[in-house]
C-alpha cells in the first residue's frame, strides 16, 4: 500500500519541491486524527448550546457523558449490556462452529460447494430486517430468534472465509505433498488446514462484528432488555442523549471486537502468502 | 483438492460412449450450474409436498404454489405497484445521492492526506455503528415522512463507499505517479489522467457494496415509519399472516436488489473497457 | 558541446519506519557526452536507480547537483525522458495513447500527440497495435511501447532503469539491437542501467561499474569495439576480454551488495 501523495522516488527520498508534497511526518496521523475529534465533539457543544440547531434534535456531548455516567453508576446498564452480549456470545458460537463445519466441507468437497453457495449468496444479499417477519413467524419472539437470526448473519461470512481458505492451498503445495507420498487425509492435516487458519481468523472476526447488529436487530423487534432495546425505548421518549449514548456504546463494542479480534487475526499474517 | 482428483478422470476417455455415459458427462461438466438449481428445485418441490400434505402448516410455510398464486395476485394490484415505486424512490434518492456525495467525499479525504486524518475517527465510528440504532435518531431528525427513508438509506449507503474509496484513493500504484512526474504533468492533469482512472475500478466496487447496503436502508427505514413500500408490507403481511404474500413480497425486494446489482455492473462494463475480467482474458497468451 | 554532468552528488535519506539513515550514493561525478551510450553496471542496491531519478529530476540530492550543459536540474524536464523497469503503461489507455502521454502532459492536443506518436509505434514495431489495450500486449510489446513513450517527447537525454529485465533472454537480445539500431538512428544521450554485463558492454560507448551502497564509481570502462555492432560482437575475444575485466572488478561488490540486501530484507529497501 503505498500513500499517494507520497514522493515519486522511493518513499524516503525528498524532493524537488515542485513535484509533489512534502513527506508526512509519522504523528501527523494521529494529531489530526484527535483534532478532528475535539474539533467536531466542540462544533457539537456549541451549535446545541446556543440552539442554533434544536438540542433536543441533536443532543450535546455533555448530556451524552450525563447520561453515560447515570446508566452505569444506576447500575441500568449492565443487565441491557449482559442480555445482548450473552445473545451474542452463544449465537455466535454457534455460528462459527456452523459456519467453520460449512466452510470446510464446501471447500473440499466442489459438489457441496455448488450446492451450498447459492444458498449461501442468497441469505448474505437480504438484509438482516428482512429476515425478521418470517423468522418471527417460525420461532416467535423470544431467545430462539434472536438465536436463529445471529446464525443466519454469522455463518456467511465464517464460511465464505473459510471457504476461502481452504481454496488457498495452492496447486503446488499439494503437489509437494502428493509427491512426497502424502495421503490425502494428511495433506488435508498439514497442508490444507494450516494454510486456511488465518483466513478463518478473518472470517470469524467480520462474523463476530455483523452478529452483533443481528443481535441489536432483534431486540429492537422483540425484547424487553438489551441495548438495541434500550435505544429503541430512548428514542420513543425523545430521549436523544440515551439514544446517542447507546450508539457509541455500539461502536465502542463493535471496535473492541474488531480490534481484539483483528489482532488475532494479525499474528497469524505471518503464515499468509505473500502478495505480489 | 480437486487436484489430487484430477489423476482418476484419465482413465474415462479411452470408453466407449453412450447415450447414459453423454448424459453424465454433460451433468459432469455443467455441475456448477445444474447443481444449485437442482437444489433449489428439490427444496421447492419438498416444501411443495410437505405444505400439501399437512406436514407444514401453510399459515407459517406458504408452498411455492401458493406464492406463485399469491405474487399473480399482486402483481395485478396497484397496491403492490404503489409499494414499488415508493421503495423504488426512497432506494434511487437515498442511493444516488450517497453514491456521488460519498464518492466525493472519499476520494477527498484519500487525495488530501489532512483531510483524511481529520475525518477519519469519525467515519470509522459511523461504519462500525448498525443503522438500525440510528434510526431513532433520523426519525427525531426527520419526522415520520418519506425524507426520515431517504435519510436512512443515504447514511447506510454513504459510510461504506466513503471507507471504500478511501483505501482505493490511497492506492494508487506509484509506478503510475512516477511516469507522470517523469513527464511532468501538473497536478490537475495528474488528477485526470492517473488518479481517476486508478480509482474509477473502486468507485464501481464501492457503488456495487452500496446497492445491497441501500437495499439495508430502505427495509430498516420502512420498518419503523411508512405507509406504503415493499418492505412495509413484508411486516404487515407477517401479522396478518400473509405468508405467501410475504415471501412474494421478499422475493420481490430480492429481484429488484439484484437488478440494481447488475446495472451498476453493467455501467462499469460500459465505462471502464479497459477492465481485463477473469471470463474475458483477451489476446494475452504470449505473455513471456 | 552538450554535456551532461553529475557533479559531486551525496544522497541520503531516512528509512521510514525505523528512521537510520541510509547513504545512498557517496560522492559521485560523472560527466556524459553529448550522444554518447553510457551503461551503469553495479550490485542490487547500490543506487543506480536513485542516480537516474536524481539525473531525471524526480529526487533532489543531499548534496550536489547534476547539470546540463551548466544549467541546474531541479525537476523533471522535456529534454529527459525515463524508461522505466516495469513497463508502467497505464492500463486504461491505449497503446497510442500511452506513447503520446509524454506530449500531452507538455500541452501537446491529444490529436496532434497521438499524430506525432504514430511513427514512434512503427519505429519500435508496434504498427497495428495503436488501439490496443496494454494488457492485450506481451512484456516484450510493452517495454516497447515504454520506450516509444519515452522517445516521443524528443528528450536530450534517454534514462533507461533495467528496461529488458523482465524479458526473457531471446527476446533480451533482440530488443537489444533493435535500441541500437533505434539509437544510431536518433543520437540521443542514453544512460542505461543494467546488471547484465555483456548487454552493458554491447550497448554502451563506456560503461561506469558502482560499488555496493553507499554507491561510488570504482571503474570507468571506455568501450572501444566498432560500431554497428552485430549480436555476434557477443562472442568475440576482445568482447569477453572486457566481460571479465568488468565482471572482476564487480564481483566483491556484488557479494558485499548481496549481503547488505539480505540485512534489508523485511524493511523498505532502496533501489
Amino acid at each position: 500500500m503505498t500513500d499517494t501523495t507520497k514522493p515519486p522516488g522511493a518513499p524516503p527520498y525528498r524532493v524537488a519541491a515542485s513535484v509533489w508534497q512534502s513527506i508526512p511526518h509519522p504523528s501527523e496521523r494521529l494529531i489530526y486524527g484527535l483534532v478532528g475529534i475535539v474539533a467536531v465533539l466542540a462544533v457539537w457543544e456549541a451549535v446545541s448550546q446556543t440552539e442554533v440547531v434544536k438540542s433536543v434534535l441533536i443532543s450535546r456531548p455533555t448530556a451524552i457523558i450525563t447520561a453515560a455516567i447515570q446508566e452505569f453508576s444506576t447500575g441500568a446498564i449492565w443487565p441491557n449490556l449482559q442480555a445482548t452480549l450473552s445473545v451474542w456470545a452463544l449465537g455466535f458460537t454457534l455460528a462459527a462452529i456452523l459456519g467453520i463445519g460449512i466452510g470446510l466441507l464446501s471447500g473440499i468437497f466442489r459438489t457441496f460447494r455448488y450446492i451450498a453457495d447459492p444458498w449461501l449468496n442468497a441469505i448474505n444479499v437480504a438484509p438482516d430486517l428482512a429476515f425478521v417477519p418470517i423468522l418471527i413467524l417460525w420461532f416467535g419472539i423470544g431467545l430462539k430468534f434472536k438465536i436463529v437470526l445471529v446464525l443466519l448473519t454469522g455463518t456467511f461470512y465464517v464460511a465464505i472465509n473459510t471457504l476461502a481458505g481452504v481454496r488457498s492451498a495452492e496447486g503446488r503445495f499439494l503437489q509437494v505433498a502428493e509427491s512426497l507420498g502424502a495421503s490425502q487425509i494428511r495433506v488435508l492435516r498439514t497442508v490444507v488446514l494450516p494454510g486456511s487458519v488465518p483466513y478463518v481468523m478473518t472470517g470469524l472476526r467480520q462474523g463476530a462484528a455483523r452478529s452483533i447488529i443481528a443481535v441489536i436487530v432483534a431486540e429492537f423487534v422483540s425484547s424487553n432488555q438489551g441495548i438495541g432495546f434500550m435505544i429503541s425505548v430512548a428514542g420513543s421518549f425523545l430521549d436523544t442523549a440515551t439514544v446517542m449514548f447507546g450508539i457509541a456504546l455500539l461502536a465502542i463494542l463493535g471496535f473492541l471486537v474488531s480490534e481484539i479480534l483483528g489482532r488475532i487475526e494479525h499474528r497469524f499474517d505471518a503464515w499468509r502468502p505473500q502478495l505480489p | 483438492m480437486a487436484a489430487l482428483r484430477r489423476g482418476n478422470r484419465i482413465a474415462n476417455v479411452a470408453a466407449p460412449i453412450g447415450p447414459l455415459d453423454r448424459f453424465g458427462r454433460w451433468f459432469g461438466g455443467n455441475r456448477q450450474r445444474i447443481l444449485p438449481l437442482l437444489s433449489f428445485a428439490l427444496v421447492a418441490l419438498a416444501w411443495e409436498v410437505s405444505a400439501d400434505i399437512g406436514l407444514l402448516n401453510q399459515a407459517f410455510f406458504a408452498s411455492p404454489t401458493a406464492i406463485v398464486i399469491a405474487g399473480v395476485r399482486d402483481v395485478q394490484t396497484q397496491l403492490f405497484w404503489g409499494d414499488v415505486r415508493a421503495s423504488a424512490s426512497e432506494f434511487i434518492v437515498g442511493y444516488g445521492i450517497a453514491v456521488f456525495a460519498g464518492l466525493v467525499f472519499g476520494f477527498t479525504m484519500g487525495w488530501f492526506r489532512r483531510f483524511g486524518y481529520f475525518f477519519r475517527p469519525w467515519i470509522d465510528a459511523l461504519n462500525a455503528t448498525p443503522s438500525l440504532a440510528l434510526m431513532p435518531l433520523v426519525l427525531i431528525w426527520f419526522g415520520l415522512g418519506a425524507s426520515s427513508k431517504v435519510a436512512i438509506v443515504f447514511i447506510t449507503t454513504f459510510v461504506p463507499v466513503v471507507v471504500n474509496i478511501y483505501t482505493g484513493a490511497r492506492t494508487v500504484d506509484q509506478k503510475f505517479l512516477r511516469v507522470a512526474a517523469g513527464f511532468g504533468a501538473s497536478r490537475t492533469f495528474l488528477l485526470r489522467s492517473v488518479v481517476v482512472p486508478s480509482i474509477a475500478p473502486f468507485g464501481f466496487a464501492a457503488a456495487r457494496l452500496g446497492v445491497g447496503r441501500a437495499v439495508s436502508g430502505v427495509v430498516v427505514g420502512e420498518f419503523f415509519s411508512a405507509q406504503a413500500g415493499l418492505a412495509y408490507r413484508l411486516f404487515q403481511d407477517a401479522q396478518l399472516l400473509q405468508t405467501a404474500r410475504l415471501l412474494f413480497g421478499a422475493l420481490t425486494i430480492t429481484f429488484l436488489a439484484l437488478g440494481a446489482f447488475r446495472f451498476v455492473s453493467f455501467a462499469e462494463s460500459r465505462t471502464l473497457r479497459w477492465r481485463v475480467t477473469a471470463s474475458g482474458m483477451s489476446r494475452l497468451a504470449r505473455n513471456a | 558541446m552538450h554535456s551532461l554532468a553529475i557533479n559531486d552528488v551525496v544522497m541520503e535519506y531516512e528509512r521510514p519506519r525505523t528512521h537510520e539513515r541510509v547513504l545512498a550514493i557517496d560522492h559521485l561525478s560523472l560527466t556524459i557526452e553529448n550522444s554518447s551510450f553510457v551503461s551503469v553496471v553495479g550490485p542490487s542496491g547500490c543506487g543506480k536507480s536513485t542516480l537516474l531519478f536524481i539525473i531525471d529530476g524526480l529526487v533532489r540530492p543531499t548534496v550536489g547537483s547534476v547539470t546540463i550543459d551548466g544549467r541546474q536540474i531541479t525537476s523533471p524536464g522535456r529534454d529527459r525522458a525515463m524508461v522505466f523497469q516495469e513497463a508502467s503503461l497505464f492500463p486504461w489507455y491505449t497503446t497510442l495513447r500511452n506513447c503520446a502521454y509524454g506530449l500531452e502532459c507538455q500541452g501537446v492536443s491529444r490529436k496532434d500527440a497521438e499524430t506525432r506518436s504514430r511513427p514512434l509505434l512503427e519505429m519500435v514495431g508496434l504498427a497495428g497495435f495503436e488501439h490496443h489495450y496494454p494488457h492485450e500486449l506481451s512484456i516484450g510489446m510493452q517495454q516497447r511501447a515504454n520506450l516509444a513513450r519515452a522517445l516521443a517527447v524528443d528528450p536530450d537525454v534517454l534514462l533507461m532503469d533495467e528496461p529488458f529485465a523482465a524479458l526473457d533472454a531471446q527476446t533480451r537480445e533482440l530488443m537489444q539491437a533493435e535500441l541500437l539500431g533505434i539509437w544510431a538512428h536518433a543520437k540521443k544521450t542514453v544512460v542505461f542501467i543494467t546488471h547484465q554485463i555483456d548487454e552493458a558492454i554491447y550497448l554502451s560507448d563506456r560503461v561506469i561499474v558502482m560499488s555496493a551502497r553507499p554507491g561510488r564509481i570504482i571503474d570507468d570502462i571506455p568501450v572501444e569495439l566498432e560500431r554497428p555492432r552485430s549480436l555476434d560482437i557477443k562472442r568475440t575475444p576482445s568482447f569477453t576480454a572486457l566481460e571479465e575485466r568488468i565482471w572482476h572488478r564487480l564481483a566483491s561488490e556484488v557479494k558485499h551488495g548481496g549481503e547488505m540486501e539480505r540485512a534489508d530484507r523485511g524493511v523498505a529497501s532502496a533501489p
